[in-house]
């Protein structure tokens, strides 16, 4: 077949797009892979599901009488529970308005060991009857697990 | 009473979108212009209908008649008149309501400016949005009635969520609105083409204007959404890529893509099938926007509803609409005589390139938002798609669009040289690049390439525009928009990348020193406002020991939701923003405080009413042509 100037404008078309398609592609496959952040619950935590120094969130209520501020600084200790499991947390920074013992937090963070979190960024619910949609499921789950026993 | 009426005129109006509906299979046994003419006085008469529903509704507001559920759970005796009313559409059941008072208003504007177009096309659009009106007014009725009564009658009302308590979001919903549902008259547009099966070039002018209009509402409404979340949400940013931000951003994207491959198709005959399919995507990214934001799954600002039944609703009528509507377009499409031919040196092929990046970054931003849905769904693990890789996506695709617009400008239809211009734009490029360096260089250290990219980019578009403008002398919507974009870029480059950030503790009558200014805390007083007590901090800024303005942040309680709410105060000028607000309060005499230094963020919104103005010329300009015509 002679490549006619029609068809090799064509071709070159085709060309351009077939690139085009599978460089953009794996760009964002690589880019979601790279900053995908999952989240485990304070159980999964204990049981040692989760990994140690990389990029995680968690959800889990504040302990009551459990938030420590260290005097002159910003930091901030407390621990978070779902009603099986307890993990302490550390964060350096401003609390959000809405952080508070007894309510739900999702932070995103480290964890520094089995038994310590090192929180980058701390979300608190934004009213009264909503609960970050993670830490509603996970107790709604802990509550059903503990009356089935 | 209102309760009665509210549900009568919504009945109505559901019955009278059904008559309206009906007309794409009367028309075939009535005369048309009978049709017209009908389709014309319903879609008038639901629009009253529906603007009574709606007073109706913001007067039991104004008249706190907490009978109403809705009014109940989202008014006080104290609120402020003025957000009693912008209570109307500050939750779930009055959004919706709006929505659909919005979709009405554009029903029977297509009317108003329709004498180019077959009165055919017009009632079938008016069917296709007749059957949208009845939809979402059967799930008002079903699922979402602000009508409803509670029993027994509340002595005083819930509160409005105290996050909406701010002129921002008076007209960002408002405005945001008109554009997503205008979004709905491209997609009748395309159906109604895809029913009768031809389309004429010059009907093409006449939906530019519409999607421009559409442009510009969302343009005005998500920098308005953005500008709310920088002044009230006390932590600086203005952009978080909040699942919900990104449902307001995709359309947007998708709807700019549209707004150039319709000029494309406008002016060449070229793209069309393409053009229809955008117009079908763009509207059903509107509608994936709304069910993520009123179904509840998402954890956000702005999802305040937490009802599954909702969710499911819009869900299946989402996955009806664009099912339809896209197997219609298979189906129909290949009808429509277009013709592919282009040349790769032309402008044509410059905007199908941009169309290409438009899409791309919608997909991607899709892909970010939805994943994390779709993996917790399956129960492959609950995951989060974090900030970075939305940042990633941008800029890597945002950069390539922006600079390719001013190759677009300057190249013509059919046939460019391109070397012709790569010599025109190259001294322009080279001109941007010492620009860019004394710039940031006098500002602020070189560091990242990737910003000084962006920014040589974003001068380099402002200034071929500038050129292209004092070469034609007239303005037009491309380059008020254009230039906008520019300064936009750099607004985001340069207050994201050399903004600085102090969380101190700060005793009263200490100093901190920001860049060349001096910011002291006097004090802390108590204030006692209506339906709120706040601690209002008092810090004076001074630039070289002497005093340029005091700042007032408050931490503000409400009094009945409990809620404390942070009120940053912001100092602007063109060149830079000193942000403070109140954290912690550690003692009596001191406080934690949060205070950003942010260069050149007043280019962002700038370059926002620069996008605003040149769509609004756009609109205009195009009634002109209309008028000549």
């Amino acid at each position: 077949m002679k490549i006619t100037k029609t068809n090799k404008k064509r071709i070159i078309k085709i060309l351009v797009f077939f690139f085009a398609i599978t460089s953009f592609s794996s760009i964002l496959i690589y880019a979601l892979s790279q900053n995908m952040i999952y989240f485990y619950t304070p159980t999964q935590v204990h049981n040692s599901e989760a990994p140690i120094d990389s990029n995680i969130r968690i959800g889990g209520m504040v302990k009551v009488n459990s938030v420590k501020k260290i005097n002159n600084s910003l930091k901030v200790n407390f621990t978070v529970h779902d009603l099986e499991q307890e993990l302490n947390v550390t964060y350096i920074g401003i609390l959000p308005d809405l952080f508070g013992e007894g309510q739900g937090v999702v932070m995103t963070g480290k964890l520094i060991s089995k038994k310590n979190f090192l929180a980058e960024e701390v979300l608190a619910k934004h009213d009264e009857n909503y609960m970050p949609p993670e830490v509603a499921d996970m107790m709604k789950e802990k509550n059903r697990e503990i009356f089935n026993k | 009473m209102i309760t009665e009426i509210g549900n009568i005129l919504l009945s109505l109006s559901a019955a009278l979108s059904l008559c309206l509906f009906s007309f794409i299979f009367l028309k075939k046994v009535i005369n048309i212009d009978n049709c017209f003419q009908f389709s014309k006085n319903i879609s008038l008469i639901i629009l009253i209908f529906l603007l009574f529903s709606f007073l109706l509704l913001s007067y039991a507001f104004l008249t706190d008649n907490f009978s109403l559920r809705y009014v109940a759970t989202n008014s006080n005796l104290t609120l402020e008149n003025i957000y009693k009313f912008s209570a109307v559409w500050g939750a779930h059941e009055g959004s919706i309501l709006l929505w659909v008072l919005v979709l009405a208003f554009w029903c029977f504007s297509i009317v108003l400016f329709s004498k180019r177009i077959p009165k055919k096309i017009i009632v079938d659009m008016h069917a296709v949005i007749g059957i949208l009106l009845f939809f979402f007014l059967l799930f008002i009725l079903l699922t979402s009635n602000p009508f409803d009564r509670i029993f027994p009658i509340p002595l005083n009302g819930n509160d409005l969520n105290p996050l909406l308590q701010d002129p921002g979001l008076i007209i960002h919903p408002p405005m945001l609105y008109l554009g997503y549902v205008g979004t709905s008259v491209p997609f009748a547009f395309a159906v109604a083409i895809l029913i009768n099966g031809n389309i004429k070039l010059e009907w093409l002018s006449w939906l530019r204007k519409w999607v421009m209009t559409s442009w510009m509402f969302l343009t005005i409404g998500i920098s308005l959404g953005s500008w709310w979340a920088y002044h009230e949400l006390g932590w600086g940013g203005w952009w978080f890529w909040d699942p919900v931000e990104n449902a307001s951003f995709m359309p947007w994207l998708a709807i700019t893509a549209l707004l150039h491959s319709i000029i494309v198709s406008e002016k060449r005959g070229i793209f069309i099938s393409w053009t229809i399919l955008l117009s079908i995507l763009t509207f059903s990214l509107s509608l994936l926007g709304t069910f993520l934001v009123r179904s509840g799954i998402l954890v956000s600002v702005h999802a305040f509803a937490n009802d599954a039944e909702r969710g499911i609703y819009i869900l299946i009528f989402l996955a009806m609409v664009i099912g339809l509507s896209l197997l219609l377009y298979f189906v129909r499409s290949p009808r429509l005589i277009t013709y592919s031919n282009y040349n790769i040196s032309s402008k044509e092929f410059i905007l199908l390139i941009n169309n290409l990046f438009l899409t791309v970054t919608t997909f991607a931003i899709l892909l970010g938002t939805l994943y994390p849905l779709i993996s917790s769904t399956l129960d492959l693990g609950k995951i989060s798609v974090g900030a970075p890789y939305f940042n990633f996506i941008f800029s890597a695709l945002t950069l390539p669009i922006v600079f390719l617009m001013s190759p677009a400008i300057f190249s013509a239809w059919e046939k460019t040289n391109y070397n012709n211009l790569i010599k025109k734009l190259g001294l322009f490029f080279i001109f941007s690049l010492i620009i860019t360096y004394f710039f940031l260089h006098y500002y602020f250290e070189v560091e990242n390439f990737i910003i000084f990219l962006a920014i040589v980019i974003a001068i380099f578009t402002i200034l071929s525009s500038l050129y292209k403008l004092s070469e034609t002398r007239t303005l037009s919507a491309n380059l008020i928009s254009h230039v906008g974009i520019g300064i936009l870029i750099i607004g985001i480059t340069i207050s994201n990348y050399y903004s600085s950030q102090y969380e101190i503790i700060m005793k009263k009558g200490a100093n901190i020193a920001i860049q060349e200014f001096q910011i002291e805390f006097n004090d802390v007083k108590n204030k006692v406002s209506k339906n709120y007590t706040s601690k209002v901090g008092i810090f004076d800024l001074y630039n070289n020991k002497d005093y340029l303005i005091s700042f007032f942040p408050e931490k503000r309680i409400y009094n009945i939701q409990k809620n404390i709410m942070t009120e940053a105060a912001i100092h602007s000028t063109l060149t830079r923003d000193i942000y403070i607000a109140l954290g912690e309060k550690i003692n009596d005499n001191s406080w934690v405080v949060r205070i950003y230094y942010k260069p050149f963020i007043q280019l962002l919104w700038l370059g926002a009413i620069l996008m605003v103005l040149g769509g609004l010329f756009g609109i205009f300009s195009n009634l002109n042509l209309l008028k000549k015509n």
